[in-house]
Formats: structure tokens, sequence, C-alpha cells
């Protein structure tokens, strides 16, 4: 389910409108204004979509450089969708996978992505369930090296806004053993 | 679609439940916020004041897990930093590009518009070395960059068209139609050397004026190598410069005055870091010069 069908049934309903849409909401247009999508409604839903945008091309970059060795420096690609925390933290791991001379086979699969922790100007959250269970890493000689500790992640994202674009600021990891009934399995 | 949007309503509405069930306890393997990544690696990023020993590496790695992270930071904003200036240099770079070729060719005779103001060029990012330390910490611009906010410090004077005889020397006021005209630069030719700095770069400079071009009001061109020769009245009359003159073929009078403008190319050299390079810096100046017909009577 896409964050945007997310944020678009918040926006019908009421009981579940993210929090402070209010405070910080943007001067209302009527131009931009429609029956069924109020301005702070769509403003919101764009940064949704933006923020998920941001996320999964940050996912892929990063699943690109697992499979190439990992990598020393933040690429542009990871600064131009990562900051703080999570760029940090994603990039210690990519320079670890350098150092050992790993590589990784497969790609982590993005379960589920549901717009869930609040939305204020610049920041929204997000709440994804990954299985990287899936990604195999394999030492310099062709040995398979993967680790056994459980790699299936419930995510709670914060992404921001910065010099106007969206970038995963951070990540608060709950390992799950099923997905089944987490809040952003469908 | 009223009933889908129920339905995707109600699972969303289901999952902030289910995500008020968590507990501490079900955040990975620290007491703390911990960050996982693909390969199982999970780093707590709580505050950095109660950080633990993440799982999954040595506890002798924690002050270099710090370091790495402060020095990831210091490179992004570096990086960042980097990126802005470039992109403002570019565009300074573009409008002084525009402003210097308007300069050479300006004629006030054709247009008295102008070239508009000297571009202005951006700031260089300038980072306190004790918070870029190690890797990141290398110069924010390049040597030429650096020369080239330098030079713009500079403010070169300008040259003023040196023409004689002066008109003030004859009783008409006025210059000769057909008398050879000595072209001369009119003011300091040379400047320097000057020590600046520019986003902890040092930078040296030293600027001559290294050609002259004269635009003399009446539809003519002179070029000139060096900064012309300068007329004395010890210059026996009537007698031509060596290398930078003119004998105008009409009068302005005596309606009108020609504008002459001297357009001076500066050279300025500059030195940094192990760098070297010229940068030409074109400045004019322009007067009015009375030019009339002398004539002759004869019995």
């Amino acid at each position: 389910m896409s964050v945007g069908a997310v944020v678009t049934c918040c926006a019908l309903a009421t009981a579940c409108t993210p929090e402070p849409a209010s405070t910080n909401a943007p001067a209302p247009s009527p131009a931009a204004t429609t029956p069924t999508e109020s301005q702070i409604e769509r403003h919101m839903r764009l940064d949704y979509e933006a923020a998920e945008a941001a996320y999964r091309a940050n996912r892929a970059e990063q699943a690109r450089l697992y499979q190439v060795g990992g990598t020393t420096r933040a690429t542009s690609a990871m600064r131009a969708t990562a900051t703080d925390s999570y760029l940090r933290v994603t990039l210690e791991a990519l320079r670890r996978i350098k150092k050992a001379g790993w590589h990784a086979s497969g790609t982590t699969e993005v379960v589920g992505l549901v717009a869930r922790g609040g939305w204020k100007e610049n920041e929204v959250g997000l709440t994804s369930c990954e299985d990287s269970s899936v990604v195999r890493f394999f030492d310099h000689s062709g040995k398979d090296v993967t680790p056994s500790t459980n790699r299936r992640y419930v995510q709670a994202l914060k992404v921001v806004k910065r010099s106007g674009r969206w970038k995963v600021s951070e990540a608060i990891t709950a390992k799950v053993s099923s997905f089944e009934g987490q809040p952003c399995q469908v | 679609m009223p009933g889908l949007g129920r339905y995707i309503c109600a699972v969303a509405v289901v999952g902030v439940l289910a995500s008020t069930l968590w507990t501490p306890a079900a955040w990975g393997d620290d007491d703390g916020n911990v960050t996982c990544t693909d390969s199982g690696l999970c780093i707590n990023v709580a505050k950095k004041s109660k950080r633990s020993t993440p799982p999954l590496k040595s506890r002798g790695s924690a002050s270099r897990d710090r370091g790495a992270d402060d020095q990831a930071e210091a490179n992004e904003r570096l990086s960042d930093a980097r990126k802005k200036f470039s992109a403002a240099y570019a565009q300074y770079d573009r409008q002084l590009a525009s402003y210097n070729r308007c300069m050479r060719t300006f004629d006030p005779s054709l247009s008295n518009t102008g070239c508009g103001n000297v571009p202005t060029p951006p700031t260089a990012p300038e980072f306190d070395s004790d918070t870029f330390s190690g890797r990141g910490n290398q110069p924010t611009i390049t040597p030429g960059q650096a020369a080239a906010i330098a030079v713009a410090r500079l403010q070169l004077p300008t040259i003023a068209p040196g023409i004689g005889p002066s008109p003030n020397l004859n009783p008409w006021d006025m210059a000769a139609v057909g008398y050879p005209l000595w072209l001369w630069a009119d003011g300091a030719t040379h400047v320097g050397p000057i020590a600046d700095s520019v986003a902890g770069l040092s930078v040296s400079l030293e600027a001559d004026v290294s050609s002259l071009t004269f635009r003399m009001g009446d539809g003519h061109t002179i070029n000139c190598s060096g900064t012309g020769h300068l007329w004395t009245t010890a210059v026996e009359p009537g007698r031509k410069s060596p290398n930078c003159g003119y004998s105008y073929a009409k009068p302005s009078l005596p309606d009108d005055t020609y504008t002459v403008a001297a357009i001076a190319n500066w050279a300025v050299t500059w030195t940094s870091n192990g760098q070297s390079g010229v940068i030409n810096v074109p400045a004019v100046d322009t007067t009015e010069l009375p030019v009339g017909e002398l004539q002759v009577l004869v019995r």
C-alpha cells in the first residue's frame, strides 16, 4: 500500500488525521483547493509522497552499495536521501562491509510502508517493514558469511526536508520474528 | 471508492493501534533506540551521553564510532557547503565573463547603457579546523576560486585616458583634426604585491596593465600594447607616438565632443597553495574631447 493512499484516506476521516496539521499550515489558496482535498491535505499528501520516494531511493542505493561491496564514503545518492543518524549508521554498516571485503546478494524487501508518526512542516513519520533476511553476504573467497541474527525489522522512520530535499533522518528499529500484525502490514 | 477508502483507513487505524502495543523491550537488542541495517549491524542512536555499547562490535570501537559519526556528519556538511559554493561560484563566473565581454567591447559613443555593476563573488564557506579534523578538513574552495575572490576584493584603479597634447594647451581648447595625438594610461599601472586570505587559503596578487584599448568616440578603436607613451611638452610638434596614437579625421565641434574611453586590461598574477595563474580584469574610464578644425589663411 502506498503512503499516498493512507494519507488520502486520513484526509477523508478526521479520526486519523495526523496531529499538528493546523499549526504550521500554509495559507490556504482557493485555486489549489478541491472539494475532496483541502490545501493542507494536499500539502501533507505531497510531503508523504516525497518522503516515501526519498526512503525508497535510499533503500535502492543501499542495496546497490551492499552488492558492490560497501563504501567508505557516502555517495551523492546517499547524501541526497539521508542525513543525521540514519546516514551515519547506514554508512558505518557499509564501511564495515567494505573493510571486511564482503559483498551482498539479494535485496532487502520493503514488505510495507505506511504514513505513521505524524506530520509537521518539513518532517514526517513513516513506518516500514523491512525483511533483510533474504540478503546473503559473501567474503572475497565467495564463502557465505551471512550473519545469523534476525534481520526482520519494523523501522519507525523520521524523514525531514532539508534545503528543499526530503531525507531519512532517523530510524528506530524493532526486530520482529514475523510481520504478522505489525503496523506496516496490510 | 468509498468502500476502498474505508478499507484503507481501517488498515491505517489498525496500524496505529498496533503500534501503541509496542513496548521498549521489543526494540532491538539494546535498551535504547537502535537502528539496524541490512547486514544485521545495529547501532544505538540514543543521545550520545547515554551511548551504550552497540551490539556486534567490541567495546574498544565505541570512541572510533563516535569519531566516525562526527566525521561523517562533518563530511556531509562540508560537501553540502562545497556544492552550494560551487553552484554560486559557477553563476558568478558566468556573470563575470558576461560583464568582462561587455567591458571589452564597450563603446560609449555607441551605447550609454554601460555594463552594469561588477558581479559580486559568493562568500566562500569558512570552517573551524577544530570541527573539521582529519579527512574532511580540506580547503573548501580551489586556489583558483580563492584567487578570483581575492581579485574581486582588490578594487583595481580605473585608468583615465591620457591624451596629449591636451586641448587646454591651445587657445581654442580643442584637439585638432589631423594632428597626431599621443595616448597612454593615465594612472597607476602596477599594484602589489598584495597578500589576502580566502577560506583559509593564502593568496598573493600582483597586477599590471598589460594592454590598453581606446574607443576614440568617432567609431574607431586603437589597440595598444603596454601602457602607451606619455606626451610631454618636450615632444617635437607634430611627431607621432611611437606605439599608441591617433589622428582624428572629422571634427566633433561645433556641436559635440568625442567621448573617449580607455579600457585597461589588468593582468593579475596570483599564487596560492603552490598554484598560480593570471586573471584578466578590464577597467574602463572615459573623458570628453572636443575636436575641431584649424584653418590657415594664406594670402
